[in-house]
């Protein structure tokens, strides 16, 4: 049975790597979607960032008093987030994970289009995986991050059920960079 | 290395922002070293280019610049510009497609 591939991936050396990394997926046209997840199944190994794993929780929230609540709102799919190197380390044991929002069938071609030039900053877009029960277009909200303990991925837990290819694995982190880091205007 | 000073070296994706930050009392001095890449081993290409009080009461304008950098190097690359017109395009799927809520029940009442 064919596994992910776990090793270590090659370093981008710069800016001009980095452009060449991303637009193996901005580029891909029909191969898209082919282009974005590894193939093969999880057996065993760790998490990674970007990793999708099946598990159906609901989001905690702090209110607006100040009290943590959680909603009947229950998602079926989460990204990891957070660092491979994290999920790696025995002295940290959390980690951090954002729900997948599924949307509605069908999408407009120029909204499917722009959804793949990645030009928003809260929310990153990943195609329907292989193998997946009920194949959608989802979001992922960065606004909704939700710390997970790291022992909850397992295969009886938080399930992991795709795996990114390299590419579609530094535009995430690209992305992310981009959520966290954007300016906020304070120093203006 | 003592404890008034901590090396932090960057694990780039071609971008600039340090990989940690701490403000233990112990550490007053962070000193930014940049190196070319993660798997470059660190004594020939560190070079710290400059040092970072680490007690101040907010986020200092180097840092937040620091910080702005990454943003300024996919822009450059022409990468990932944020779109006014996208961003709400995305609002309205989500907005369309987030279930709602109805009901919520509070984990644990705050103590004041």
């Amino acid at each position: 049975m064919p596994i992910f591939d776990t090793g270590r991936w090659p370093s981008i050396a710069d800016r001009d790597d980095l452009k060449d990394v991303i637009s193996r997926i901005l580029d891909a046209g029909p191969n898209f979607d082919a282009s974005f997840y590894q193939a093969g199944a999880f057996v065993g190994g760790f998490a990674c960032q970007g990793d999708i794993v099946r598990l159906s929780s609901a989001a905690p929230c702090i209110d607006a008093s100040g009290n943590a609540i959680v909603t009947d709102v229950t998602f079926n799919h989460w990204m990891i987030l957070g660092n491979t190197c994290d999920m790696h380390r025995v002295d940290e044991l959390r980690s951090q994970i954002a729900p997948l929002v599924g949307l509605a069938e069908p999408l407009q071609d120029e909204q499917l289009r722009a959804l793949r030039r990645y030009e928003y900053s809260r929310q990153f877009y990943v195609p329907a995986w292989p193998d997946a029960a009920e194949p959608k277009h989802h979001l992922v909200d960065f606004m909704q991050i939700v710390t997970i303990e790291k022992a909850a991925f397992r295969e009886d837990c938080a399930r992991v059920v795709a795996r990114l290819q390299f590419p579609a694995w530094a535009l995430l982190h690209a992305c992310l960079v981009r959520y966290l880091a954007r300016d906020d205007g304070r120093f203006d | 290395m003592s404890l008034d000073a901590a090396f932090v070296t960057y694990l780039s994706e071609a971008t600039m922002g340090p990989s940690r930050f701490t403000r233990s009392p112990q550490i007053r001095t962070i000193i930014v070293a940049s190196i070319a890449t993660s798997e470059t081993p660190l004594p020939e290409e560190l070079s710290p280019v400059r040092e970072i009080p680490t007690q101040g009461p907010v986020v200092r304008r180097d840092i937040a610049s620091s910080t702005k950098a990454v943003v300024n190097q996919l822009r450059s690359a022409g990468l990932l510009q944020v779109r006014e017109e996208a961003e709400v395009m995305v609002s309205k799927l989500m907005a369309d497609n987030l279930p709602k809520a109805t009901m919520s029940r509070p984990l644990k009442p705050r103590t004041k």
